[in-house]
Order: structure tokens, then sequence, then C-alpha cells
């Protein structure tokens, strides 16, 4: 399946849905190359589909709305018939047209010529290109159309998408496989828009009220003071080897999501770590447009608006992700406890079925390799052992 | 650990990595993503095994603390033999895992 019919496609399904939001501009580049393609397009989606076993009539539903498609009929109406997902999937996929059509590292046909700055697919280190890929999920097409047919619909089985998502996430899909699974954007395309607006209207509200209080520290309480000085101590000290957390606007769109979270979360506050537990958001999130070797230039030509979902996007997955895990960065750490005694409790065991025969070793066995007052953990907060690296 | 293991892989693999957790999360209670984690910090340990076997206390941590630099030159295999190493454990080893049975 060629990739620039796929995609133009795919574009043709959504752009109807987002017309209405004033994004023509993107909706009449789509439509101009690819009226030629659609055609072939929606025959090449009907093979590929075709290969899967129905399941409860979606197949046939995408290959009549191919259809209807490629018989001309106006792309608003059968989109906004079948809305298929939310803005934000139309975005990371409009994204990648614009760009000059992306070519996602992982897929078959994609790496093509190569988009400025794609590279070609490596699961290595860095392409060749020397720009370092996001580890590809699965490759093959197969996958790719499952994860197609399973994302392509009114209402998007989570449960589907959960086991497909285990074995790994095709790039062009993490975005949205994410934010479904996560919570973050509904399962179902008619929820969707609403509630990622509602959402972006509330994170910068919480924006404003951090900045509104004077944003140079001026009525802020001492507390707060301190953990607005944390959080611009730790923002350039995140990811130090990668380009794109250097950027003037992911660092400043790190601060402000921190000192957003911070505010929300009294119980927390800001404790170091949060800031690395941003990052794999940030690199997936930008992914239609840049990668981990992108700079201000890259990062400046995206839209502002993306740019901005993006980062309330980061913000409530962020939130989302502490919430299950939320018991590690309170004072005493009970979580962070628990779990190094079951670790602990499991490494026994798995000694314990090892087939690495027993040699004479300079300490004993058990109980295992990690002393009781080793930081495994970076202890967040209140300072690093100076030994500790900061990456 | 603490940071689920954003220090010690990097970050494009931590992206793999995160597949699997956010999957995981979703399916059993809240503490899922916790749990699994516990099972894949097991993994990694035992990958490390025989290197950190041969160690002394003092350069255990070192190793430790230093697994980014060993880690760099991994590929998406080696992050899902850690997967598939974790998942084993957890039938192996069922409920270890859950906070709630600590």
């Amino acid at each position: 399946m060629s990739e620039a019919g796929f995609l133009s496609s795919a574009l043709r399904l959504f752009t109807g849905g987002d017309g209405a939001e004033g994004e023509s501009e993107a909706a009449d580049a789509s439509r101009a190359p690819s009226s030629r393609n659609h055609e072939d397009a929606a025959s090449e989606r009907d093979e590929a589909e075709g290969e899967e076993e129905d399941e409860s009539g979606q197949t046939s539903a995408a290959a009549q709305r191919a259809a209807s498609i490629a018989a001309g009929v106006s792309a608003s109406t059968a989109a906004a018939e079948s809305a298929p997902v939310s803005i934000r999937l139309a975005t990371a996929i409009r994204g990648s047209v614009r760009e000059g059509g992306r070519s996602w590292p992982d897929e078959p046909a994609g790496a093509g010529a190569g988009a400025a700055g794609a590279g070609a697919g490596a699961s290595g280190p860095t392409s060749p290109g020397g720009v370092t890929v996001l580890a590809p999920g699965i490759v093959t097409s197969r996958r790719l159309a499952e994860f197609t047919r399973c994302l392509e619909t009114r209402n998007v089985n989570t449960e589907t998408l959960r086991r497909l998502a285990w074995f790994g996430v095709p790039s062009r899909y993490r975005t949205a496989t994410w934010q479904i699974l996560l919570g973050h954007l509904p399962a179902s395309a008619e929820r969707a828009q609403h509630s990622l607006a509602r959402k972006r209207e509330e994170y910068e509200s919480f924006v404003a009220a951090m900045s509104g209080r004077g944003g140079s520290g001026m009525g802020k309480s001492e507390g707060e003071q301190r953990m607005v000085r944390q959080v611009l101590v730790d923002c350039p000290r995140t990811c130090p080897g990668i380009p794109l957390f250097h950027t003037k606007w992911v660092q400043k769109s790190l601060a402000r999501v921190l000192t957003a979270y911070a505010s929300r979360h009294f119980a927390t506050g800001y404790v170091q770590g949060l800031n690395d537990l941003a990052c794999p958001f940030y690199a997936v999130f930008l992914s239609p447009w840049a990668d981990l070797d992108s700079g201000d230039t890259v990062i400046e030509a995206i839209p502002a608006e993306d740019k901005a979902d993006v980062e309330s996007d980061v913000y409530w997955c962020l939130t989302r992700t502490i919430e299950g895990i939320q018991s590690h960065y309170l004072n005493s750490q009970p979580g962070l406890h628990s779990m190094m005694s079951r670790l602990r409790e499991l490494c026994v065991r798995v000694d314990g079925e090892s087939p690495i025969p027993r040699t004479p070793r300079r300490h004993p066995p058990s109980p295992p390799f990690i002393p009781s007052h080793a930081p495994l953990v970076h202890p967040p907060g209140r300072g690093m052992p100076p030994h500790c690296s900061t990456s | 650990m603490n940071c689920l293991l954003t220090r010690e892989l990097p970050l494009r693999l931590i992206v793999r990595l995160w597949d699997t957790y956010i999957a995981e999360s979703t399916h059993a209670v809240r503490d899922g993503f916790e749990a699994f984690h516990v099972y894949v910090c097991a993994a990694l340990l035992d990958k490390f095994k025989p290197r950190l076997l041969e160690r002394t206390t003092h350069d255990l941590l070192s190793f430790l603390q230093a697994l980014d630099k060993e880690t760099a030159s991994w590929g998406v295999g080696e992050v899902e033999e850690l997967l598939s190493k974790a998942y084993v454990f957890t039938q192996m080893f069922p409920n270890i895992g859950s906070p709630l049975s600590a």
C-alpha cells in the first residue's frame, strides 16, 4: 500500500470533521494533491482491509466510506457522518502531510525518499542521517492495518487497542493510542473534540492562575516560590543529550506544565523526576513534526495552536500517569518502599529458579544484590546525592 | 526506578517500553503500571546479573547508576527481550507485583 495514497485517503476522512474548526487551509492543501489518488487509495484500503477477517462489519463500513469518497461525495459530508477519530489524530496525520509527507521510520513502504529529518527506518541508536529516531513498534503492514482498523472508527474498542499496543505501537499511531489508553482522548469520536477543547481550556486556566499571581514571584507563597525555582533548575537538566528538549519552546512549555502540575497537586508538589516523566510525552506528541534531533527552527515552524494542544495533552497525560504511582512521590514514599520490597522478593524467587550455576561469589546470594540502603532509585526532591548522574 | 527507568534507558527506547506499560495500566487496576514495572526491573537486573555478581557493593552502586551507558547501544530487540522476560516472570511469580499483596 503506498504511503501517499494511504495518507491522502486517511486525511480525506478527517478534514471534513475539522474543517469547521477553521483548518480549511489544511483541508484544501490535502485535497489538491490527492484528487487523482483517492480512487487508488480507496481500492488499496479495501484490499488491505479485505486481507483481515471481517470484524463486526467494520471492514464493510470502512470500505463503503472509502468508496463514497472515491465517488466524489463531498468530503465534509462523508467525514461528518463517519468522523472516525478526533481532531488529535487528525492533527497527527495532518502534521505529517504538511511536512511534505513525513515518513514514519517504522513503516514498510514509508522509508521512501525520506522527508526532511526523518531518516531511514533503523532500530539502532541513530539512523544514517544522524537523526535519532524513536524506537519503532512492530513494523509489518499487517499490524499497521490492524491499528488503522482499530483507530479509524467512531468508537474505538479500547480493549482491542490495549492488546495491540502491548506489542508495540507504530510511530504514526502512538499519539492517538497513548492518549486513548491513558483516558485522555475519549474513545468516542463524538465526545473527543469537545472534551479535548475543554481540557485545554482548563489547563490554560491553571497556567494563567500561576502566572497571574505575579510571574516573578510576587504574591506567591514561599513554598510556591521554592517550587518554581526548583522547576527552573531542573528543566535545563532534563534529557541532556537530546536537542529537542533544549529548544526554547520545549523548555518553557515543560516549565509551565510542571509548575501547573505542582500547583494543582498539593500532596506531592513538584518532585524531581517529574521532569523526566514528561519527556516521553513530548517526544511522542511532537513526533508528527519533530524528531529528537530537531532544533529551534523546526519547533518554531509548528503552528502555535498545535503546540498549545501538545502542551495541554502532555499535562493531562502526565497527570494520569502519576495518578497511578502517586504514592511514590509522597513524603515518606510508601509506594516506593513497597515497590522495593516487592522487587526484592521477586529477585529472591528468580534467583531460586535461575539456571545460572552457583559459582563461588564474593558475597552471599541472598538477600539479593540490592543493598538495602542503596538508592537504586533516585531520591526525589530534596537534593540528589553528589555522585548521582543528573541525566 | 522511581522515574520508571527513564534514567536507565535511552529515550527512544523508553517510548517503546511505555507502549507496554500503558497497555498494562488499563488492564489491571490502577496499579497495573506499577505492578508490571516491578517485573521489568527484575528482568533488567536479571539481564545484568553476571556482571552484578562480580562486583563489590560499592561497584554495584556505580554500575547501576551508570546503566544508561550500558543501554545506550541497545535497540528495540533488547527492550522487547526485557518485556518478554518480565511477562514470563508475571506468569511464574504472580501476585508479587500488586501492592495489595505485599
